[in-house]
């Protein structure tokens, strides 16, 4: 009697700590060391640069779960760059489940998608550039949203208040366009500017092999024209400016034994501009336990189009990606993702390959090179002739 | 929930070997006619039955990887597991350590037949990604297990010989052959030690496709939840060819945590911590 007494408290008090509270604080710091090869374009840049990063989160659930309060903040110091030297919370939000939705109030980070090597639905959160130039680096974006999901799928509500500006390497930074963007004196269509309040619709659901998501955003765009500008000493600048845009985009995945097939496409309507559209698609290919080894190789295999011009927005315009990812499978999970892309407009290509592996329980190395080849006046990637690059990072964890 | 009511509508064919192990001594019906397969089947099934109806559970897991130089690395997990009506589990797995890992989660719902479904989510991306399922003999984080090894295992996916009966740490136990019917298996078979009287899985030597011996796996330590459900603490898994260990602990058994099908969605891995 007493026996089961005791051990029904002690159910119910650890019942109570795995279920009902529960909180963590953790994070990890980042040591960067980055050698570009070739001189710089601009004398005030450097060959060399070092960087420290850190990144701290937080999270408290109480209300059996019910309830949660995140936070995550980002910092770096950068030698270089004072641009890159900066602060940002990540994510910052209230989190309730109700019976039958979900309310977020707060910074958040959200991601759509599917494909590798461009993300083009991904619309929510602004890019933190000076941070990589792969553009997967994000800024906290604050909202309020709901999600609510039925037998037919999940559907999301964003409201979006406080625009976030895109970040832009600064003068003595490398990987940035010839030209310095001003992102001080950005320029918005909208006359409340980032005060702007945008808001996005998403569906998304999953029927057998598929994954099928249908979103809806309406706002400010987060990728800005930027224009060429003269200050008053003839100085010349690239000026952001951000325009209002509706746009739809779909992201479709059918994963199918040893085959992913991908497929992103947005529709862009500027409120006062031509309508374009731009697609990614293709597939991942895993070869599993390489030659009788434990050991993964995939094959990516992507196509992009982008109906705009090269010199307005993004780096890839009619390119052809082709990438292999090999992951040893072992205790030290080492992942090696070699990339090649070409513009088969041009001649340009860009090859990158990004390593990581684990040093022990609480430390970790990832490796990364980018080259940037054939390009000539006038393609996308022209300013980064010289930029080509090779960075090793030391991730501590605790 | 009640889980001693609801035997009726779990009409499924499943036994998860992670959590494989039954009570309640009912023999099975053995006829004279029965040939070594049905015989097989029906140990099987039997038990698949003894361990329908436990509706959720959750247990901590703690991976102990031992390479041949003896060196170690740990891993630790969460897991949670639900029962589906007309189908295989649904199940989620949350990494605590290694700290590079931290908050990645995986998804996994099984099906009774066909292909499974998997989703892993990258916390450092915010990103959830369907992954194939079909790499089932791949090894589950650098460990000696591999993913279909500690997956929910459907009786359906399986053909069945009975081998014998063999006697060890003063238990009788049922030698059953399992032979994987996906091609995508690392195995050609498995022999799998259930004791005669709950059906719990004590040990299973595992044949690679060449048919040699690649691995055993040990399990002790088991106890009895809601009168009617084993579960095993320790796991042991040796790979004779390598001879490299993993040791799987769980610890932490709960169940009746009244999970929900929102407890399992691809929305709800992106809130796993």
């Amino acid at each position: 009697m007493h026996k089961s007494l005791a051990l029904f408290t002690a159910m119910a008090l650890a019942g109570s700590i795995a279920v009902g509270e529960t909180g963590e604080l953790s994070g990890n710091v980042g040591l960067e060391s980055t050698a570009f090869i070739k001189a710089p374009l601009d004398e005030n840049q450097e060959n060399r640069t070092l960087s420290l990063s850190a990144n701290i989160d937080y999270y408290h659930d109480w209300d059996r779960g019910d309830q949660r309060l995140e936070a995550s903040v980002f910092g770096r110091i950068d030698s270089v760059d004072n641009e890159r030297s900066h602060a940002d919370i990540r994510e910052l939000y209230y989190w309730r489940g109700f019976a039958s939705f979900e309310l977020y109030a707060g910074v958040r980070q959200v991601f759509w998608g599917v494909t590798e090597s461009a993300h083009l639905v991904d619309i929510i959160n602004q890019t933190d550039l000076v941070e990589s130039i792969d553009g997967e680096e994000k800024l906290g974006q604050p909202m309020i949203s709901t999600f609510y999901e039925t037998q037919y799928g999940a559907y999301e509500l964003f409201v979006l208040p406080g625009f976030r500006e895109r970040t832009f390497t600064g003068e003595a930074g490398r990987l940035r366009p010839s030209i310095i963007v001003d992102h001080d004196n950005a320029v918005y269509e909208s006359d409340q500017e980032q005060s702007h309040i945008d808001y996005a619709f998403r569906w998304s659901h999953v029927i057998d092999v598929w994954d099928i998501g249908l979103s809806y955003f309406n706002g400010t765009d987060r990728n800005p024209i930027l224009t060429p500008t003269a200050n008053g000493n003839g100085d010349l600048s690239l000026t952001p400016y951000y325009r209002q845009i509706q746009q739809y985009g779909a992201d479709l995945q059918a994963t199918i034994e040893d085959w992913a097939w991908k497929m992103e496409t947005i529709a862009v309507l500027p409120d006062s501009d031509d309508d374009y559209f731009a697609s990614v698609a293709g597939f991942e290919y895993t070869l599993v336990g390489l030659a009788g080894s434990s050991a993964d190789l995939g094959l990516i295999v992507e196509y992009q189009y982008d109906q705009r011009d090269a010199d307005t927005a993004s780096l890839q315009q009619n390119d052809i990606v082709i990438g292999t990812r090999w992951v040893l499978n072992n205790a030290e999970s080492t992942e090696v993702l070699l990339i090649g892309s070409t513009d088969l407009d041009d001649s340009s290509m860009i090859m990158s390959i990004e390593a990581q592996h684990r040093l022990t329980d609480n430390w970790s190395v990832n490796v990364e090179a980018r080259y940037f080849g054939n390009a000539e006046l006038g393609d996308a990637t022209y300013d980064l002739r010289n930029d080509s690059y090779a960075r090793v990072e030391l991730n501590g964890y605790f | 929930m009640n889980y001693f009511l609801n035997s009726n509508k779990n009409k499924k064919l499943k036994i998860s070997l992670l959590i494989a192990a039954t009570l309640s001594s009912v023999n099975i019906p053995t006829s004279l006619a029965e040939t070594t397969q049905e015989k097989g089947l029906a140990i099987v099934v039997e038990a698949d039955k003894r361990d329908q109806g436990f509706s959720d559970s959750s247990a901590s897991m703690e991976m102990i990887l031992t390479n041949r130089h003896g060196e170690q690395s740990i891993r630790i997990m969460r897991n949670k597991t639900m029962e589906q009506e007309n189908d295989g589990d649904k199940s989620q797995i949350v990494f605590d350590n290694p700290r590079d890992v931290k908050g990645t989660a995986f998804l996994s719902y099984t099906h009774r037949e066909g292909a499974d479904d998997q989703w892993l989510y990258l916390p450092a991306l915010k990103r959830v990604k369907r992954i194939a399922s079909s790499n089932k003999s791949g090894p589950f984080m650098g460990s000696e297990f591999a993913f279909e090894d500690i997956a929910s295992q459907e009786v359906n996916k399986y053909t069945y010989n009975y081998l014998k009966n063999e006697s060890f740490d003063d238990r009788e136990h049922f030698v059953v052959e399992f032979d994987p019917k996906d091609a995508k298996s690392g195995y050609s078979r498995q022999e799998v030690f259930i004791d005669t009287q709950e059906y719990r899985v004590w040990k299973v030597n595992y044949f690679n496709r060449g048919g040699e011996l690649l691995k055993t796996l040990s399990v002790s330590d088991f106890n009895q939840y809601l009168g009617q459900y084993w579960r095993a603490d320790t796991w042991t898994m040796i790979n004779h060819k390598t001879s490299k260990k993993t040791v799987l602990n769980f610890q932490n058994w709960q169940f009746d945590n009244g999970f929900n099908d929102r407890d399992f969605s691809r929305n709800s891995l992106s809130r796993a911590r």
